[in-house]
């Protein structure tokens, strides 16, 4: 649009031009239509028709202001001529103009855009004019020309000589110029040679012009590198060269079949194979399947598999099948390669078909031979395996997989493999493995056999046998190993069975009683088995070949050997031939021999085969018994006893002669006579008729086999007691009785005597207050008397037991049994003439009773103690009453000594404060006056404090003296019990267990808690320290009411309610010379420094105040109990919680706490946790200086101890407020002076939980929710005045 | 400095005797008696405590003034107590050693000044 108006501007301008140049100096001398003649013709040239026409009707209108005209028009106005003159001027030098500058235009830029076209593109140009032989070459085409740089030479011949173009090319070129110049194309490819080694080749492709005479006149085209593509066409044709050269090398038959385009190419050597003509052509693929010679058999199966193939997704296809060439079968082996598109389809297949015929035989060849060596080795009943050493390869045969228990078909990699399939058995790995390396030594034995055993997965065990060959090469180095194998368990249990067998049958033979024996033909030995040897006395070898009447020291008794033999010769048997036969070793053995005659098949006689026996010891018994029928009868004669033998009737069948004295009958009149008419008094003989009868009908005898009394009657009508026994003689048929009767009269005179006496001593022994003990050496046994036990505190038991059981259920004291067996000795030795003990019995409570024991022994002739007899009686009231005495008398001298020292201990404190006040009055006031910081000034500072521990330790001296003053107020113990057990047990060592049991309520001591604390504080201190190998810290607390007054170790008790508190420890004890010294002050059995020795006196010193008393009682090894009795005084009034709620309580705030006692910081720990503070412990100042220094804004208070080993309180202090000024601070100490003034609060130790919440409270200024704080040692101690 | 008023003490060791009579006297109290003075205070030292009974009654037969009792005797936390002071019938007991201001204030105490 621009352009347009631009053109358009030109008219006006041209036209004015004009206009100023007539009224210009020059008018007279120009036309001025002819000036616009020349402005209408400018602004047609440059502008086109429309800016000319402009021009024309402006300066037409123009023209009639400035000049006179010829021919005017409205009113002269419009000057028509003029008008026509411009008009067609412009128009038409506009029209020509116009289109000559479009035409210029589109040159420029068809120009423009051709250059930019060569310029990007890869092709080159070139403009030959065939009639001057001049040619343009663009930058390009010269590239690939490898035209030299520089100007060229204008003429194509020139230029085609510089190109270095390859030399077969060049020859050729002129030719096929020519031929294109006459098809009116040219085209050549040719190679340029830019550099030695590297070719290129070009294409250029021209266009040839012709002038109307039909003569070349021009020739332009592109030239093209086409280096790549011919590279690649060369290698095409390369790769396909090859391939075929490759097809036909392998013999196989290709064929491509492109299922898109239905293309399909068959390769001759395919058609050589499958018998068709060479050069016989198929429709397309289905006509050569069809015509294809498959075997009938595998066309089906080949027709599955393709169809198969085709459906699946595989790209590769193998198959063997056979064909029909010429009627021959022959195998051929397909191998396919499918190609697919995205969707799985085939799309092309292409492979290769070879023949294996060959193959095949031979394989088929192999597998039939080796199927033969395979059934027949199958059929064997041996393995067979093959190693060979070199490759490792082990073969075996399925028979010797089957005799190792190894599953069909397993193959094995090596024979290490092989190896891991079963075990062997026992040491037989060892045996086949050295076998093994002695046949794979190198010159080793060449053949080998061996057994061996191995286990079965089934545990079975199978004998084998192995038996190999070994080859070798010339170096002797084993190559292969063939052998084998069979399975012989089944021989090998044969064999066992065999010898078990034997052993069996020698077994039975061994051990049988009887030996055996065989002769030959000729009755000489041929065998005797072992037992021979102990059974005669003499070694079977002995009589070997011998006949048996040859044999040394043997005589028959049943017959003689003359007789024997004709018993032999008869060839019968015999039995129980009985012979003596003297010993080697001089003793006499009887035996007997049976023996039996052996044929053979024949019916020859062989010999004689037979048993032998020792029947020395029946003989022996048959000996014997005569001699025992013998020794009976002379006994029988000769008894001083009465022995009657009767019959089942009750008849007399033997009566001795010691019965015909004793009833005064003789033997033959009381012979058949029924017993009870002789000798039973008539009132009895009923009952003993009975008896008898009740006894044969199967009932129990009364008199049978057992000893009893009874009367009997003489023959002259007198009656006696007799003691009698009857026995039945084991006889068959019918009973025979045999009484032995004896005479018993006397002997029942003395024993009710002997009655009369011992009921007589026996009232005696009841009656006294003694127990009575009879100890019989003999037989070690001891009678203690009823009475006896009953001192000794035993249940009834009995009254005789061995000595070690008495000892075992009477403890006696250890102390005594040394005494008490010296004594007994000496007395038993006949050293002393008494025994006088008294000693100790431990009884079942644990009481202790004393007794005295007094006895005498009787003694035989020879002087020897065989018994000793005495009396037993209790006297422990004696030994107590004493006991006590002493005691007492130690208690009072303890408490006397106590006493004393606690007056003295009250003089020396009262002295000694008053020498302190001055030291410490007067220092302060001498402080007062000297400069401060000053030496002197830390002089008297050190005085100060020395002046505080003196009074310090005089305050603790005073603990132990009574000093009668002090707070009196009822005690919750068990409160105050507990905070201090609390405190003690946050501080024990780890090996010290704590076992409280607290059971006192809320039963109350008149008294001061602090006191009660200390008191169980010191005693809970000194149980832990005692324990020093660790142990059981026992803290009971517990109500008794005491009836009796009672004396203690310390101090007495009164009839009434008691809180009782007991510390034990499991320590080391107290040794007894000591007990009565703990509790004087100063007195420590500690280490120097680790006590003061006032602890106990401490305890002492305020049980004794409050009223209480304290027992110790201590053993060495086992520990220690301490006692404390306090008068009980109603119970605690107020309950605790109502104490507790009126403490003032924390909101979080930080407190930091700073003391070298442990225990202390972690009571005030937990306290001030209780009470809602945040509290941070610490046992080292320096430490604590730390944390504060780390963080000084994260503490809102500060509770320290005054003396502290790192940095004192005072230090501390001053340090923290540096910085911070004003840090709350509260200062615990247990002495006064200098640091006053420094805390805001002090606190005096001990400490209350109390006294420090209502310290924190004041300092932090919080509002306690109680103003009742306490009263008891909480001072709000006001600042020093600065006066000082 | 203002004449508080006379105090009697009754204490046999002299140093403490003579430190008393300097706190007291800078402290204004008077120390030797105007004519017929009353003691407005006494002092008296308690040597041995089962005996400070009788003798507290004795001087309470003759002193119509407060008494302020001393003695190294008594454990400092526990004698400072109230209750031992009102166990012995007196306002205030002052265990030995005492500071100077220790004493001021017990001697204010028992003048029933605080």
């Amino acid at each position: 649009m621009r352009a347009v108006a631009l053109r358009y501007a030109l008219a006006p301008a041209c036209v004015l031009l004009a206009v100023l140049v007539f009224l210009s100096p020059a008018r007279p001398a120009l036309s001025l239509a002819g000036l616009f003649v020349f402005a209408v013709l400018a602004a047609a040239w440059f502008g086109g028709a429309g800016p000319g026409f402009l021009a024309a009707v402006l300066a037409t209108f123009t023209l009639p202001h400035l000049i006179a005209v010829g021919y005017p028009l409205l009113g002269g106005f419009f000057d028509v001529p003029r008008f026509i003159t411009f008009s067609l001027a412009g128009l038409a030098v506009g029209g020509w103009s116009f289109r000559r500058r479009r035409v210029e235009a589109a040159l420029r830029l068809s120009e423009e855009r051709h250059a930019r076209a060569m310029e990007g593109s890869d092709a080159g140009h070139w403009d030959w004019n065939m009639v001057t032989d001049e040619m343009f070459v663009s930058e390009r085409a010269r590239e690939m020309l490898a035209l030299p740089s520089g100007t060229l030479p204008t003429s194509r011949t020139e230029i085609m000589e510089l190109v270095p173009q390859h030399p077969d090319d060049r020859a050729g070129m002129n030719e096929k110029v020519q031929a294109g110049i006459r098809a009116g194309i040219h085209v050549r490819e040719y190679r340029v040679i830019p550099q030695a080694g590297s070719v290129r080749w070009l294409r250029s492709r021209g266009k040839v012009y012709k002038d109307a005479g039909g003569a070349a006149i021009r020739m332009t085209g592109s030239l093209t590198d086409i280096t790549e593509s011919m590279e690649a066409l060369e290698k095409l044709r390369n790769s396909e060269q090859r391939y075929a050269l490759a097809m036909e090398a392998a013999g196989d038959g290709h064929t491509d079949w492109d299922l898109v385009s239905g293309e399909f190419y068959i390769s001759p050597r395919l058609l050589e194979i499958v018998g068709h003509a060479p050069g016989a052509s198929f429709g397309d693929r289905a006509d050569w399947v069809r015509r294809f010679p498959f075997h009938p058999e595998d066309r089906p199966k080949w027709e599955a598999a393709i169809a198969a193939h085709f459906a699946g997704q595989e790209s590769h296809f193998k198959m063997e099948l056979r064909i029909v060439v010429r009627g021959e079968v022959r195998w051929t082996s397909f191998h396919f390669l499918s190609m697919r598109d995205a969707a799985g389809t085939p799309i092309r297949w292409t492979g290769s078909i070879g023949d294996i015929t060959e193959r095949k035989r031979v394989e088929e060849a192999l597998r039939a031979s080796d199927e033969r060596y395979s059934l027949a080795m199958e059929a064997s009943e041996e393995g067979y395996v093959d190693s060979d050493i070199d490759t490792d390869q082990f073969v075996t045969s399925e028979r010797l997989n089957e005799i190792f228990g190894i599953p069909r078909g397993t193959r094995f990699a090596d024979r290490s493999d092989f190896l891991k399939h079963f075990r062997f058995y026992g040491d037989d790995a060892k045996t086949y493995a050295d076998m093994i390396r002695a046949v794979g030594a190198p010159g080793g034995t060449d053949r080998y056999e061996f057994e061996f055993r191995i286990v079965l997965r089934s545990g079975e065990v199978r004998w084998l046998w192995t038996r190999g060959k070994v080859t070798r090469d010339a170096a002797g180095r084993a190559r292969r190993r063939i052998g084998v194998l069979a399975d012989i368990t089944d021989a090998k249990l044969a064999e066992e069975e065999l010898r078990e067998s034997e052993a069996r049958f020698r077994a039975l033979t061994e051990l049988s009683s009887d030996w055996y024996w065989q002769q030959d033909e000729n009755l000489r030995f041929t065998y005797l088995s072992n037992q021979a040897a102990h059974l005669t006395g003499y070694s079977g070898e002995s009589s070997l070949g011998k006949m048996r009447w040859e044999i040394v020291n043997m005589t028959p008794l049943t017959c003689s050997w003359a007789e024997h033999q004709v018993v032999l010769a008869a060839r019968q048997p015999f039995r129980d031939l009985e012979c003596r036969r003297l010993g080697p070793d001089g003793t006499v053995r009887y035996l007997s021999m049976s023996g039996a005659p052996i044929f053979d098949a024949q019916g020859r006689f062989r010999g004689y085969r037979g048993i032998g026996r020792n029947i020395t010891a029946r003989k022996l018994a048959e000996q014997a018994l005569h001699e025992s029928e013998a020794r009976k009868s002379a006994m029988f004669e000769t008894a001083l006893d009465c022995i009657i033998s009767i019959d089942h009737e009750g008849r007399v069948v033997e009566f001795n002669p010691a019965a015909e004295r004793i009833f005064g009958y003789r033997r033959a009149d009381t012979l058949g006579k029924e017993l009870a008419e002789l000798i039973i008094p008539p009132r009895l003989r009923a009952q003993h008729r009975q008896g008898l009868a009740r006894y044969l009908k199967g009932g129990e005898a009364r008199v049978l086999g057992s000893r009893s009394e009874m009367p009997a009657v003489r023959a002259d009508g007198s009656e006696f007691l007799v003691e009698l026994s009857v026995t039945r003689i084991a006889t068959e048929g019918t009973p025979l009785f045999t009484a032995y009767l004896r005479d018993i009269t006397e002997r029942k005179r003395i024993e009710e005597a002997l009655r009369q006496s011992e009921e007589r001593y026996a009232l005696a022994v009841a009656g006294s207050n003694e127990g009575i003990f009879d100890w019989d050496l003999v037989n070690d046994r001891v009678y203690v008397s009823r009475r006896a036990q009953e001192l000794f505190g035993l249940p009834p038991g009995d009254l005789w037991r061995p000595r070690r059981d008495w000892r075992h259920i009477l403890s006696f004291h250890p102390d005594d049994t040394p005494r008490l067996h010296d004594s007994i000795k000496a007395h038993i030795e006949g050293v002393r003439p008494t025994y006088d003990e008294e000693f100790r019995i431990v009884m079942s409570g644990g009481a202790v009773r004393w007794f005295r024991q007094r006895g005498v022994a009787l003694r035989d002739a020879s002087g020897k103690a065989y018994r000793v007899v005495g009396s037993i009686g209790e006297v422990t009231e004696k030994h107590k009453a004493a006991e006590d005495l002493g005691s007492l008398e130690r208690k009072l001298r303890l408490a006397q000594r106590l006493e004393a020292m606690g007056t003295l201990a009250g003089g020396i404190a009262h002295d000694f404060n008053n020498i302190l006040g001055a030291i410490l009055g007067y220092g302060e006031m001498a402080l007062r006056d000297v400069p401060k910081a000053s030496r002197l000034a830390r002089d008297l500072d050190s005085i100060m404090i020395a002046g505080e521990r003196g009074r310090a330790l005089v305050d603790r001296v005073l603990a132990f003296s009574r000093s009668a003053v002090g707070e009196r107020v009822p005690v919750h113990v068990e409160r105050v019990v507990r905070e201090a057990l609390d405190l003690t047990s946050a501080n024990l060592p780890p090996s010290v267990t704590v076992q409280a049991r607290l059971r006192a309520g809320v039963a109350a001591v008149l008294g001061d808690a602090t006191q009660v604390h200390q008191v169980v504080a010191n005693l809970a201190t000194n149980a832990v320290q005692a324990m020093t190998a660790g142990g059981t810290l026992r803290v009971q607390l517990a109500t008794e009411r005491v009836d009796a007054p009672r004396a203690m170790t310390i101090g007495g008790l009164g009839a009434g309610e008691y809180v009782v508190l007991t510390v034990a420890d499991t320590g080391g004890g107290i040794a007894p010379e000591i007990v009565e010294r703990i509790f004087d002050p100063f007195f420590t059995t500690k280490e120097v420094g680790t006590g003061t020795g006032l602890g106990l006196s401490l305890v002492h010193g305020i049980v004794s105040d409050l009223g209480g008393a304290i027992d110790v009682a201590s053993a060495l090894g086992t520990g220690s109990t301490f006692t404390v009795y306090l008068p009980r005084s109603g119970d605690a009034v107020q309950p605790i919680e109502e104490k507790e709620s009126a403490l003032p309580r924390g909101a979080g705030q930080r407190v930091l706490i700073v003391d070298d006692e442990e225990p202390l910081v972690q009571l005030a720990t937990r306290a001030l946790t209780d009470l809602g503070y945040m509290p941070s412990g610490f046992t080292s100042s320096a430490a604590a200086l730390e944390a504060f220094r780390a963080d000084p804004d994260g503490f809102d208070a500060l509770i320290t101890d005054e003396r502290m080993p790192e940095m004192s309180g005072a230090t501390l202090i001053r340090e923290v407020r540096g910085m911070r000024s004003a840090m709350p601070v509260v200062l615990m100490s247990g002495y006064l002076g200098a640091t006053e003034g420094k805390a805001d609060e002090v606190l005096q130790k001990p400490l209350s939980a109390r006294d420090l919440a209502a310290s924190l409270a004041r300092v932090l200024h919080l509002q306690s929710p109680s103003r009742r704080s306490s009263a008891r040692s909480s001072k709000r101690r006001p600042a020093r005045s600065p006066t000082r | 400095m203002n004449r508080k008023g006379f105090v009697l003490i009754q204490e046999e060791d002299v140093l403490i005797r003579e430190l008393l009579e300097r706190w007291l006297g800078e402290a204004g109290y008077a120390l030797t008696a105007s004519e017929n003075e009353v003691p407005c205070l006494v002092i008296v030292d308690v040597p041995d405590p089962q005996r400070a009974q009788a003798l507290i009654h004795s001087l309470q037969a003759v002193y119509a003034a407060p008494i302020l009792v001393l003695s190294g005797r008594f454990r400092r936390g526990l004698a400072g107590s109230a209750e031992a002071a009102r166990r012995l019938g007196v306002k205030k007991v002052l265990p030995k050693p005492f500071t100077r201001k220790e004493l001021l204030s017990a001697v204010a105490t028992s003048l029933g000044e605080d």
